[in-house]
């Protein structure tokens, strides 16, 4: 084995990029999904429920 | 041939392997994130709002790691993420595995799957895999960083870009709408190209291409073409093959050199 073989445990500059590539591809994924056809991407307001009907929209009204 | 050029071979094409797959594992999940979030949901490991934003986000990130292997730079951390997204498959389908789930990975949607073919199919690309992570172990040469015209690397960028776009996604003039295999083939002409001129336009590397090509070609044909996704349903084969994917990632991180 050639002496460039080195035992490196990652350092902080690596998990700093890895962090960051964290941050950037949630931000790509995001816009991806944002730029989707309708039908298509994922409809985050309705999947986490950020957008919920009106409340009087569901409120039964008894007779 | 010395040793030192071998490895510069090996660990080229073991690095551009791992990009490519998941450029293409990103691509699928990119076109179809809903058919992606109901394949997370069957593991039955989370649930609630990580469902939804684990399927927008996880693609972004795979589909990020992958260009930078395949551009070569930072490839330290684009292993570090590759294989700590390998490893957190691997315990999800061993989850799956352990509940009896009947079920497929999810992994390649984009490139389906050739029942007929799959009888033995993970066992060779398995052995493939694994030869390519042995390699990996002991030939790897290559910085974290290779020195590339910066104008040649945002070239690449937009290429990628819209490979992705227009070949995957269904987005772009119809005539760039290509089947799945195609765009393979279209993708690996690119790269070629990119390494061809590598080191500016002044310089061509015939030789590399020559290298590519007969390294890079049998693989991906032989990963994609002849193997289709692994078995229909998940099964160890498929937990092997992460395992092996994983391993030179892994592998990139611990014994890689040091940055640039």
């Amino acid at each position: 084995m050639s002496s460039s073989f080195k035992f490196r445990l990652p350092s902080k500059k690596d998990w700093a990029w890895v962090l960051a590539l964290i941050v950037v591809g949630a931000a790509l994924g995001f816009g991806v999904n944002a730029l989707a056809d309708p039908g298509v991407g994922i409809d985050l307001q309705i999947a986490l429920d950020l957008n919920p009907p009106p409340a009087s929209a569901t409120t039964v009204v008894q007779p | 041939m010395n040793k030192d050029k071998v490895s510069v071979w090996f660990w080229n094409a073991v690095r551009v392997t791992l990009g490519f797959l998941f450029l293409l594992a990103a691509s699928g999940k990119i076109r179809d994130p809903i058919k992606f979030m109901g394949g997370m949901d069957e593991y039955n490991i989370v649930h609630g709002w990580v469902l939804p934003i684990g399927a927008v986000i996880m693609p972004g990130i795979e589909w990020l790691s992958a260009l930078l292997l395949l551009l070569a730079w930072r490839t330290r951390a684009a292993a570090m993420l590759v294989s700590g997204m390998l490893l957190l498959f691997i315990g999800a389908m061993g989850w799956a595995l352990h509940q009896r789930l009947d079920m497929d990975c999810s992994c390649f949607d984009l490139m389906g799957a050739d029942p007929s073919l799959l009888a033995h199919g993970p066992l060779v690309r398995d052995l493939s895999l694994a030869g390519l992570a042995l390699a990996f172990h002991f030939l790897s040469t290559e910085p974290s960083t290779v020195e590339r015209p910066r104008f040649w690397r945002m070239l690449l960028i937009v290429a990628l870009f819209a490979w992705t776009s227009f070949a995957l996604l269904d987005a772009g003039p119809q005539a760039w709408r290509v089947p799945a295999k195609h765009a393979l083939e279209g993708a690996f002409a690119l790269w070629l190209i990119f390494d061809l001129f590598a080191s500016g336009w002044a310089t061509l590397r015939w030789l590399s291409v020559l290298r590519d090509f007969l390294i890079l070609g049998p693989i991906l044909w032989l990963i994609f073409h002849v193997l289709g996704d692994g078995p229909a349903d998940l099964g160890w084969g498929t937990i092997l093959r992460d395992i092996s994917m994983a391993t030179p990632a892994l592998w990139l991180v611990v014994y890689g050199p040091a940055e640039a």
